[in-house]
């Protein structure tokens, strides 16, 4: 070990502070702070291992993964997605749910008009359903004697059922 | 899709409403010159944005979600509101980078947030898998040491991966990931700072790095896993 003692590694934890702030490359450091890191590296060998650690961990970040595409293809892509948005209507902005956001199935103004209209129609059967009895009218009131003892009849006529249904 | 003739006048005409300077070429344009243009509906501008931005944003994004299909939906996304919202952007809040890598983080930490609320995953939106097509050149000790350092990054808490990330494959300075972020440049640097540290040190610990295994003497490690769990 060349740098001996609390200086040594008070300069070694001072580098390896710049590395993990300004990253490996030099270029992107303070010109002062590059220069008081190169000669480190020149005489400590822990602060060089720091650096080869950095520049593994940076070149694993910049290197080809699983699931990169050519430039072209990203830029094909997304050259022709804008050119097919552009040739609809855009939404309003804001309009649609923001789950959908990353782009994968926007919702459209139609799909949006359905849903809303869906919504409507359920709240209003659910009112029909458990809300308030509809007005009677006085008519049926009167035949209804009639009507039960039509129900009770074991050969009621099948006409009668559409009337029967109104209760 | 470039409109051809008229792209050259357009983008000196913007710049010059906006007070900067008129571009002599347009591959030598400056983004702030280029989304001008833009938003004045030049087609060739925009391509041009595209082209000199759209694969780092890729990469960016499928590092940061670790699925090729969000990756893309990312990219796409966010240069489709690029296009539709580039008469919003203002030179003097920033720099055009920091606007479009803010879109770009937004979208990203809306797909984690998706993801996280849906556990199952289908068959066709799994993570990537590791292929030796992928790096064909690399023997298989180095292969190995990219999954675990792609493993390593995945780890990473989400914002702090985001900023990590933005640093070593966007290239963004650590006042541009703020003004992408949202956050302060001070908070950027804890944020990088603590992001970097822990992979170093994982690294060399693991001995995915060269010249690394274990503790060294004399320096003071503070900085267990746990301590840099920042949200």
């Amino acid at each position: 070990m060349n740098g001996s003692g609390d200086q040594g590694a008070a300069r070694l934890a001072a580098f390896e502070a710049d590395l993990d702030l300004h990253g490996p490359d030099f270029e992107r450091w303070p010109e002062e702070a590059r220069r008081a890191a190169e000669a480190l590296i020149a005489k400590e060998p822990r602060a060089a291992a720091s650096l080869a650690a950095a520049r593994a961990v940076e070149t694993g970040l910049r290197a080809p993964a699983p699931g990169d595409r050519p430039d072209a293809d990203v830029i094909g892509g997304v050259l022709a997605r804008s050119a097919a948005a552009r040739a609809k209507p855009a939404a309003p902005e804001g309009f649609g749910v923001s789950i959908f956001r990353a782009g994968r199935a926007p919702l459209r103004p139609a799909a949006g008009l359905a849903a809303a209209a869906g919504l409507a129609l359920g709240l209003f059967e659910l009112g029909r359903i458990y809300g308030a009895p509809a007005p009677v009218d006085p008519v049926l009131t009167a035949a209804a004697p009639s009507l039960m003892e039509a129900v009770a009849d074991p050969l009621l006529d099948p006409l009668l059922l559409p009337v029967l249904g109104v209760f | 899709m470039a409109k051809g003739g008229v792209l050259s006048e357009q983008v000196g005409e913007s710049d010059r409403g906006r007070g900067g300077r008129v571009a002599p070429d347009r591959g030598s344009a400056s983004d702030e010159a280029l989304i001008a243009a833009t938003a004045s509906g030049d087609e060739a501008a925009f391509e041009r944005l595209v082209t000199r931005h759209a694969p780092r944003v890729r990469a960016l994004a499928l590092r940061q979600t670790g699925r090729a299909a969000d990756a893309d939906d990312i990219a796409q996304e966010a240069f489709l509101r690029v296009w539709r919202n580039a008469g919003r952007f203002s030179p003097e809040a920033g720099a055009f980078r920091s606007w479009l890598y803010r879109i770009v983080a937004n979208l990203c930490l809306d797909a984690g947030r998706w993801r996280s609320r849906w556990r199952w995953t289908a068959l066709e939106e799994a993570p990537e898998p590791a292929t030796e097509a992928a790096d064909p050149a690399r023997g298989l000790g180095d292969r190995q040491a990219l999954e675990r350092a792609r493993a390593a990054v995945r780890d990473l808490p989400e914002r702090q991966r985001m900023a990590v990330l933005m640093s070593a494959v966007a290239g963004l300075s650590n006042p541009e990931i703020a003004e992408a972020l949202g956050s302060t440049t001070a908070a950027v640097e804890q944020l990088v700072s603590r992001g970097r540290k822990r992979l170093r040190r994982q690294a060399k610990d693991e001995g995915w790095a060269p010249g690394g295994s274990g503790d060294e003497p004399g320096v003071q490690r503070g900085d267990e896993p746990g301590k840099d769990q920042e949200r």
